[in-house]
């Protein structure tokens, strides 16, 4: 078994407080997504698990045995630990071949495992005698993992392994790394600033912000129910309107809504998530409740800001619509929220 | 800190301690001056003698710093903005003239018309000598030169010539000002050309008063004022460089700029550049081979073994110098900050003095703290390292950054104990920067005169110190050999050069 379990792992460098109190269980074989803002402590975090820094208090342990912390420390290069750093850190000076095979012990059936470790990656043989120069950014990403995988580590991290790469790449060498990790059933660790990306990669996902793990849970659970209105703005679009409750609903200028998750601490001015997939907005009502003041068209999406009721603020809705001709601003309209609300403290 | 791992601090305090020896001979020349006192000194300083040199010295710079900086930029706008016609072979030939030791140049001029000398005479030489400094970075400014900023300045209505003084001229200010300081401390420190056509400047009266008196205070005395005046230029190239900022802003490759037609000007320009090639190679290369063919130079007893000797010398010069230059540089990328920037720029102000001072510190430490060392192989090396330590820290940094920390994690993440990641993937990586340093710091110890010439053991012949004497002796022919090894040595690392300033940036 390869759980790795952070124990109250903190870190300061250079005076500043890194990493404050952390503490994450992967469970053997699954995925978990770190994500956060830069400089929230993530790649920090990868570096203490990797065994290149020492926590300054905290536990980092693998399958029962202490890696870091107390008196003892095991140094990177006896830890298991496989890591693929954010521009691949592939060694120049090597083919791919002599890249993929360098953490293989010399007794091994080392050919072997680089065929087999590349075709898991879908980096063909011709490839094989190249330089990582002579490589696309998508490819040396993919051989990245590869050297990783091949000595079989009980962990793999990866640090950013996509930022570097342009849209198009980054989905299809996603996919093509998420599919090579399923079939190797590595216990993986994935750090990144994208939010869709730290949603779709695995079977957990951890927020951390200044330092600290904010909310951790499986990516719908925790999508479905941020345990703040910071968090929930941070994972997607978020609408939050000022709200009222009582009788078990919030009241908002939109009208009433049921309460799917309540986050209030006390009593006082509370606010209520809405997701732009929960809005419509109806051009033709008879009963409107806003004005259009703006339309502006995203690309797919149109940015549609309303104001709601008298003096209310101006509020911008990011839309899905099949027909954006038919909206424009001054326009009377009725916007209206489909589903239930979670609240929090305004 | 995993085990095995260099500390950062035992670095700082290693690389402290070089920082250190590098300063040592300079400061022990003006400590020895205020222990002298001014009473003593400011008879030596303040006497007609030094106002004549001081006059000589002023005059070569304020004079012949702007010569090398027309001439300099001049010939990169010729060649990178012009539709001059063969701008390639100009190109090459006008960076040629440093391959020629200065002290070579001028003996070619020397021993082609005896009578030159006086302020004339050293204006002469050493423009022709040194303008490459301006040329080479100012060829290297226009290559960086985005073209769409001329592009646009011609779009707004101004015309070509309004466009070169008002947008290619400002961008050059750096090279031209940066390449004219690096002319200048030049210009303060040679010894040999100078002393050929019997020209005095501060240098070679440093020389003289170091012959006569072997090191007294007199030499002293001249050596601080020669300090402080490069000391003022140094400070002067620091403030110009300052915060400006001329890059390229924005990414992409830039595209090949417009070429200024030269139409009716174009024989003018030729003319001019015929002119200034053939005095600055023509005339020596023509003296050598008359030299050459009179009489069989070649045959000399010495040659062999001078060539032996050289090769000695600057082989253990270059091997000494990378070693000192790789802490610093490991040291200066691996772990930034200020100290780390203090002691590197240290460094660099000990190698940015005359070779003179740098050898009359040494002759003196030697002679009064350690005698055992005076004239001895280990202080004619370490003067190569004072002196020739900036080309492999340059060299070296550009290498180390090649190989950065990351790839050393992802050995060690492989299963390497942190040492043999270093060894394994980062020396591999630094070891052609390693090479290219080496080379470099040879190539211009076997040229190096001055302080050999006063370091080296008795009984030392190295190239330039038996043309030397042959060529301050008049023997003209014999020299001859050894003025074109001389050429022949300094040619690969002009070639380097060179190639680095025609690389574009992408």
């Amino acid at each position: 078994m390869s759980t790795l379990v952070l124990t109250g792992i903190t870190k300061h460098l250079g005076g500043q407080p890194v990493l404050q109190n952390v503490t994450l269980t992967v469970p053997s074989g699954s995925r978990t997504s770190v994500v956060g803002a830069s400089g929230s402590g993530k790649s920090t975090l990868l570096r203490l698990i990797a065994g290149f820094d020492a926590p300054d208090a905290g536990q980092i342990s693998l399958g029962g045995a202490v890696l870091a912390g107390g008196a003892s420390s095991v140094p990177a290069h006896r830890r298991g630990v496989g890591y693929v750093a954010q521009d691949g850190a592939l060694f120049p000076h090597l083919t791919v071949e002599q890249n993929i095979r360098f953490g293989l012990p010399r007794t091994a059936q080392r050919s072997a495992r680089v065929a087999e470790v590349a075709a898991l990656v879908a980096i063909g043989s011709t490839l094989l005698g190249r330089y990582p120069h002579e490589l696309s950014g998508g490819q040396q990403q993919r051989v990245a993992l590869a050297r990783a995988l091949a000595p079989e580590p009980e962990v793999v991290l990866l640090d950013e392994p996509f930022s570097a790469l342009d849209t198009g790449l980054r989905a299809s060498t996603r996919r093509a790394v998420i599919e090579a990790l399923e079939q190797s059933g590595v216990t993986t660790i994935l750090v990144t600033h994208d939010q869709d990306e730290a949603l779709s990669f695995g079977d957990q996902v951890a927020i951390i912000a200044g330092g600290r793990i904010s909310q951790a849970g499986p990516p719908a659970a925790v999508f479905d129910d941020p345990h703040t209105a910071g968090i929930a703005e941070f994972l997607g679009d978020a609408i939050l309107l000022a709200c009222e409750v009582s009788d078990g609903a919030a009241h908002t200028a939109l009208g009433s809504h049921p309460i799917r998750h309540d986050h209030r601490a006390s009593s006082g001015p509370h606010q209520a998530l809405i997701r732009p997939a929960q809005l419509t907005i109806d051009v033709e009502s008879t009963f409107p409740n806003a004005t259009v003041t703006g339309v502006q068209a995203v690309g797919s999406k149109l940015d549609v800001t309303v104001s709601l009721g008298a003096g209310g603020e101006p509020v911008s809705i990011p839309y899905v619509t099949s027909a954006p001709e038919r909206y424009g601003a001054g326009q009377n309209a009725r916007v209206s929220v489909a589903g239930g609300v979670v609240v929090y403290p305004a | 800190m995993a085990a095995g791992r260099l500390r950062p601090s035992l670095l700082l305090v290693a690389v402290a301690v070089l920082a250190v020896i590098m300063l040592l001979p300079v400061g022990y020349v003006v400590a020895i001056g205020f222990q002298v006192g001014w009473p003593t000194l400011a008879p030596l300083v303040f006497r007609p003698k030094v106002g004549e040199l001081l006059v000589n010295t002023v005059l070569l710079v304020v004079l012949g710093v702007p010569v090398t900086i027309l001439l300099g930029v001049g010939g990169a706008w010729l060649v990178e903005r012009t539709t001059l016609p063969g701008r390639r072979v100009w190109a090459v030939l006008l960076a040629a003239p440093l391959a020629v030791p200065a002290f070579v140049s001028s003996y070619g001029w020397v021993s082609a018309i005896p009578s030159i000398g006086g302020i004339g005479g050293g204006l002469l030489v050493a423009t022709l000598a040194y303008y490459p400094l301006v040329y080479l970075p100012a060829v290297a400014t226009l290559r960086r030169l985005d073209p769409a900023l001329e592009e646009s300045a011609r779009a707004l209505g101004l015309g070509p010539w309004r466009v070169f003084a008002r947008v290619v001229l400002p961008q050059l200010r750096l090279a031209g000002w940066g390449g004219g300081l690096v002319v200048a401390l030049h210009l303060l420190s040679e010894y040999g050309a100078f002393a050929l056509i019997r020209f005095d400047t501060f240098t070679t009266a440093i020389v003289v008063q170091y012959q006569s008196t072997f090191a007294g205070p007199a030499a002293s005395a001249l050596g601080i004022v020669l300090a402080g005046l490069c000391l003022i230029l140094l400070l002067g190239e620091s403030v110009t460089r300052g915060t400006a900022r001329y890059s390229r802003v924005g990414s992409g490759a830039a595209r090949a700029a417009v070429q200024q037609r030269l139409g009716r000007a174009t024989p003018l320009a030729l003319a001019g550049l015929v002119v200034l090639l053939v005095a600055a190679i023509g005339v020596p290369a023509a003296s050598l081979l008359r030299w050459l063919s009179i009489g069989d130079p070649w045959s000399q007893r010495e040659l062999p073994g001078a060539i032996i000797q050289t090769a000695g010398l600057a082989a253990t010069g270059a091997v000494v110098t990378v070693l000192v230059a790789l802490p610093i540089a490991w040291l200066t990328v691996r772990h930034p900050g200020r100290l780390p920037r203090f002691l590197e720029g240290s460094s660099y102000l000990a190698s940015s003095l005359p070779a003179i001072i740098i050898a009359l510190g040494l002759v003196t430490i030697t002679i009064r703290v350690v005698p055992a060392l005076y004239q001895s192989v280990f202080t004619v090396v370490l003067a190569y390292v004072i002196i020739f330590l900036p080309r492999a820290l340059v060299s070296l940094r550009a290498g180390i950054a090649q190989a950065p920390v990351s790839l050393e994690e992802a050995a060690r993440s492989l299963g390497r104990s942190p040492l043999v990641a270093r060894a394994q993937v980062t020396l591999p990586l630094i070891l052609p920067a390693l090479g290219a340093g080496a080379a470099l710091v040879g190539l211009g110890a076997a040229n190096e005169l001055t302080a050999t010439l006063l370091l080296a053991p008795s009984g030392t012949r190295t190239l330039a110190t038996q043309f030397w004497s042959a060529s301050s002796s008049v023997a003209y022919s014999d020299a001859a050999p050894y003025a074109l090894l001389l050429i022949a040595l300094s040619l690969p690392s002009v070639a380097i050069l060179f190639l680095q300033t025609r690389k574009r940036v992408r």
